[in-house]
């Protein structure tokens, strides 16, 4: 069974580190797939034991500099399981870029800061110290972060370094990482109704539920007119559609 | 207020969760500093603190507490159903149903005079409180109730379609499973149509809901949907755990099932390693849930049961009685546990009764034993007495019950030869004389054999024969262990005469993957209840140690050798961080650098292996050596005794851009790119792996600067 960290490749070149959040998907900054081709998808990755496996680009969040990469075919990893972190905790980065270069590690200074992306959105994170000054921690960024206890965990990834204020040049020795949280809400295809769709279609509906909704869509509709986004007209043809669609899917409940 | 709830957060911090003197001192002072004030300001928080004190064991400090809520809440009784309500999950969480029920209760009361917005939600709760305490009628009652009175609203939907699938998977009724797997589909979506893909409640109903999808997918024999449904679970475990933390209920309640799950697959698809990779992680995922929750919490009692229960069926299809045997002391200690935890007339207690019943019977089957076939007929008599009382005599699992009965009263009394050799489960006994058939589904053989009267003359469980096989072990015995299977929780042993013992993964000198089965250990017995738990590590450090710090001679004579700079030799027993651990005697620490010419990037590769090396440190018994610098005198002297164009036998010891590095004993050389292989070499790990033995030939001795080259390809013939 493998580590969880691995190696992402394109045409033979080694675009950057990656890690398994479940066995199907693998997260990786998405900086690092700068060396792929627009449109092209698919790469490879290496695994701690040599093993090359297929895989393809899934889902990029540019702003957060984020990628999700789906594994084509079955892998025996030993994945690890997300975890929450709390002040004080001890945190390493398991990869590093080469062997040579020393594993990150510290504490975490703060479980829950509101991080500004290169691009301006927001995202909740992990502030840490590390004890290991390196100036430039380029290569680590995309990395898991892991919480160090009795049982490891999963705690988050690690973005981009932060510029020292005195010496932009250089990091400080404060990084931040994305909670393992907010990176599965960040993705569309890991949105849980999605996931639903997908994998075993759409849900089969019952008339009660049909009227739900349908009185749910009136009541906003109500508070629109109310607040004055919505005319009267447009109000009272949007009931009508409702009534309609709740008559047709009735009907054709009636008639399957 | 907020001093209170760190001071909380820094216990709950804390990896093994335990309180210090210092903790209860400062959460003591603080928490008689609270004033009504603070209460009314911050009721939730005040409300988690009070489990927390009683947690601590600071009964006096929660109920003061308590009171203040009440007080800060005397006027707002809406609040007051709120927080039963609240606190009555809080004791879900704890395992404590019966109390659960009574908050909830209570809140139900008062919801009806003064909160009626609350009173669909404490009902759906009541429904599921009912359903975890085993009280299905009740749980259906609720359930009931809520359908006929409620208003749409996903979150109690969500909770009452939960209760009834559970229900219906308990009952075994596969119509009433399908119908509520699809309401409880139909909620979900509602839910999160305007939840937060964050939402705790959200996420758990998620897992609930691919969990039912998983099963309904393996009822219908729909193994890639199954699979799916898997990868689903996986994306859920990991939002629940990271959301809530790795030791909450719901998360361990999530990595439990998912975990049942893919070994339920795997048994499904027969693949043997698959089988024993997967019980791994059950395995593992019970001993979370037992250090989280505690082991009489009912999560983690079935969370065991699953556990012991699969490793049963693992050795059946592996068809190993040795490990099939140490599951059934397994079952058999979840059974009484289970019951004095949750009552006699819980259906969890009557589950495990029934998995050690049906697996006696299997097992005697294959021993043959009058014995075996009794204790096996008085097992399945107490489960199925049980299982009419707690289920009912026409639910499927007690009619299957019966005919294990009758088969084995059959068997036992018909003087038939001993087993087939094989193991058999319930399901495919029951159902192989019955009606000669493999498979068939539990519900259809329940319904054929529907009618059969139940035999109520049977013994009292406690006073059934004990199923451990005997054993003289002792703590401190040390004893051989043949490896019969090698799990990443552990490693089985047998240990002789029918036993078998398991090495935990502390107590082995290298991880669980460098050991194959039928390899031999002295193992030490460090546990000897019944199923022995044994220790290679002390069995080697009981080895080197027979030389006290006061046997004078041994001390000196090893003072001798590091004066005089002479090598000692030892078996390496165990790698530890940053170096090994050599017997020489006594233990001495080989550190990681001393250990070649070149930095060592596999440590486990040495284990089991001899080295010689020179001591540099003797110090109060702490012995230091020094492998390097024995390599470095014996280039010095010129003792290489390598010639150009020898081949010898080597082992990778690490591998880097440069070529690869082959530990020939007493001196290391190195094997260029150019000289790995007779084709093109992209990658080196392609070629050669750490800890890999090799033949090489040497191409290139340099005395001067003491270097060695050699050859992988001119050891072997040109293609």
């Amino acid at each position: 069974m493998s580590e969880y960290w691995v190696e992402l490749r394109h045409d033979g070149r080694r675009l950057g580190a990656g890690f398994f959040l479940t066995r199907r998907f693998l997260l990786t900054a998405d900086h690092c797939l700068r060396g792929v081709p627009d449109g092209e998808t698919d790469i490879e990755f290496v695994l701690a034991d040599g093993t090359t496996i297929a895989a393809k680009v899934y889902e990029r969040q540019c702003d957060v500099d984020l990628a999700l990469i789906r594994v084509l075919g079955e892998v025996d990893v030993a994945l690890l399981q997300a975890e929450r972190c709390y002040s004080h905790d001890v945190w390493r980065v398991p990869s590093r870029p080469e062997p040579n270069d020393p594993h990150l590690e510290g504490v975490v200074t703060d479980p829950k800061v509101f991080y500004k992306c290169e691009g301006g959105t927001i995202l909740e994170a992990l502030q840490l110290r590390t004890n290991v000054e390196l100036g430039d921690y380029s290569g680590y960024s995309g990395g898991p972060v892991e919480r160090v206890t009795k049982e490891r965990g999963l705690a988050g990834v690690l973005l981009e370094q932060y510029p020292d204020r005195q010496t932009p040049e250089r990091a400080t020795n404060t990084l931040f990482a994305a909670t393992v949280a907010e990176v599965m809400a960040r993705f569309d295809c890991l949105d849980m109704s999605n996931l639903m769709g997908v994998a075993f279609g759409p849900p089969p509906t019952e008339l009660r539920d049909l009227l739900y909704n349908a009185t749910e869509l009136l009541k906003q509709g109500a508070e629109w007119e109310a607040q004055g986004l919505l005319n009267p007209t447009e109000v009272t043809a949007m009931r009508l559609r409702v009534a309609r669609s709740v008559v047709d899917q009735t009907f054709a409940r009636r008639t399957r | 207020m907020s001093e209170l709830v760190d001071a909380f957060e820094h216990v709950l911090r804390r990896s093994d969760g335990r309180a210090l003197v210092a903790d209860i001192d400062r959460i003591s002072k603080l928490a008689l500093s609270l004033t009504l004030r603070d209460a009314t300001a911050n009721v939730d928080q005040l409300l988690r603190c009070v489990e927390l004190l009683e947690d601590l064991d600071l009964s006096d400090l929660a109920a003061r507490t308590l009171a203040l809520v009440f007080d800060a809440t005397a006027n707002t009784p809406a609040k007051g159903v709120e927080i039963r309500n609240h606190r009555a999950l809080l004791a879900v969480y704890r395992g404590d149903y019966a109390h659960a029920i009574s908050l909830l209760d209570d809140a139900h009361i008062d919801a009806g005079r003064g909160n009626p917005a609350m009173l669909d939600l404490v009902r759906a709760n009541l429904a599921g409180a009912n359903l975890l305490a085993g009280n299905l009628v009740a749980a259906r009652k609720w359930a009931d109730v809520v359908t006929r009175t409620a208003d749409t609203n996903p979150a109690v939907d969500s909770l009452v379609a939960s209760v009834r699938t559970s229900a219906a998977g308990l009952s075994l009724d596969g119509e009433e499973f399908v119908q509520a797997a699809a309401a409880q589909r139909r909620a979900l979506e509602m839910g999160l149509a305007t939840a937060n893909q964050r939402d705790p409640a959200a996420l758990a109903a998620f897992a609930s809901v691919v969990s039912t999808q998983f099963q309904l997918a393996m009822s219908e024999g729909d193994q890639e949907r199954a699979r799916l449904a898997l990868d689903l679970t996986e994306i859920g475990l990991q939002r629940i755990s990271a959301t809530l933390g790795r030791n909450d209920p719901r998360t361990l309640l999530v990595l439990s099932n998912s975990a049942a799950a893919r070994f339920e697959l795997a048994c499904a698809e027969g693949a043997i390693e698959t089988i024993w990779h997967t019980l791994d992680q059950l395995r593992d995922a019970a001993r979370l849930c037992v250090e989280a929750l505690g082991a009489r919490h009912p999560q983690a009692l079935v969370a065991a049961a699953n556990a012991s229960a699969a490793l049963f069926e693992a050795a059946r299809v592996d068809r190993s009685p040795a490990l099939a045997r140490t599951a059934l002391v397994e079952l058999r200690q979840i059974a009484e546990l289970t019951r004095s935890a949750l009552g006699a007339d819980h259906p969890q207690s009557v589950t495990a009764l029934s998995n050690l019943a049906s697996a006696e019977f299997d097992l005697a089957r294959v021993d043959g034993s009058r014995d075996s076939a009794e204790r096996a007929l008085a097992s399945l008599q107490a489960a199925t007495v049980q299982s009419v009382a707690v289920l009912g005599a026409d639910h499927p699992a007690t009619l299957v019950l019966e005919q294990e009965l009758h088969l084995c009263q059959a068997w036992a009394s018909d003087d038939e030869e001993g087993g087939d050799g094989i193991l058999l489960t319930k399901r495919r006994t029951a159902v192989r004389h019955a009606f000669d058939e493999d498979y068939l589904s539990i519900g259809d053989a329940a319904k054929a054999l529907a009618g059969d009267e139940p035999d109520t003359t049977v013994p009292d469980f406690a006073t059934l024969p004990d199923v451990a096989p005997d054993h003289n072990l002792r703590v401190g015995d040390v004893v051989e262990g043949r490896v019969v299977r090698i799990l990443r929780s552990g490693v089985w042993v047998d240990l002789g005469s029918g036993v078998t013992g398991m090495i935990p993964p502390s107590e082995m000198p290298q991880e669980p993957k460098h050991f194959y089965t039928g390899n031999v250990f002295e193992v030490r017995v460090i546990n000897d209840g019944r199923i022995p738990l044994v220790s290679i590590k002390q069995a080697q450090r009981q080895r080197a140690s027979h030389h006290e710090v006061g046997d004078k001679q041994f001390w000196d004579a090893l003072e001798d050798s590091r004066a005089r700079e002479e090598a000692v030799r030892g078996m390496v027993i165990e790698a530890v961080e940053d170096g090994l651990i050599l017997d020489i005697g006594v233990m001495a620490f080989l550190p990681d650098s001393q250990i070649g010419q070149q930095p060592v990037r596999d440590l486990q590769s040495y284990v089991n292996r001899e080295l010689h090396a020179l001591i540099t440190e003797i110090d109060r018994g702490r012995v230091v050596l020094s492998r390097r610098a024995l390599l470095e005198q014996r280039r010095q002297d010129g003792l290489i005794g390598l010639e150009t164009g020898q081949v010898h036998q080597g082992v990778v010891s690490s591998i880097g851009s440069f070529g690869a590095v082959i530990d020939l004993g007493d001196v290391d050389g190195l094997v260029p790119v150019s000289e790995l292989s007779w084709q093109h070499v992209d990658r080196l790990s392609e070629v050669v792996s750490v800890g890999q033995q090799v033949s090489v030939k040497v191409v290139d001795i340099d005395l001067l600067r003491g270097g060695v080259t050699l050859s992988l390809r001119a050891a072997q013939p040109d293609p």
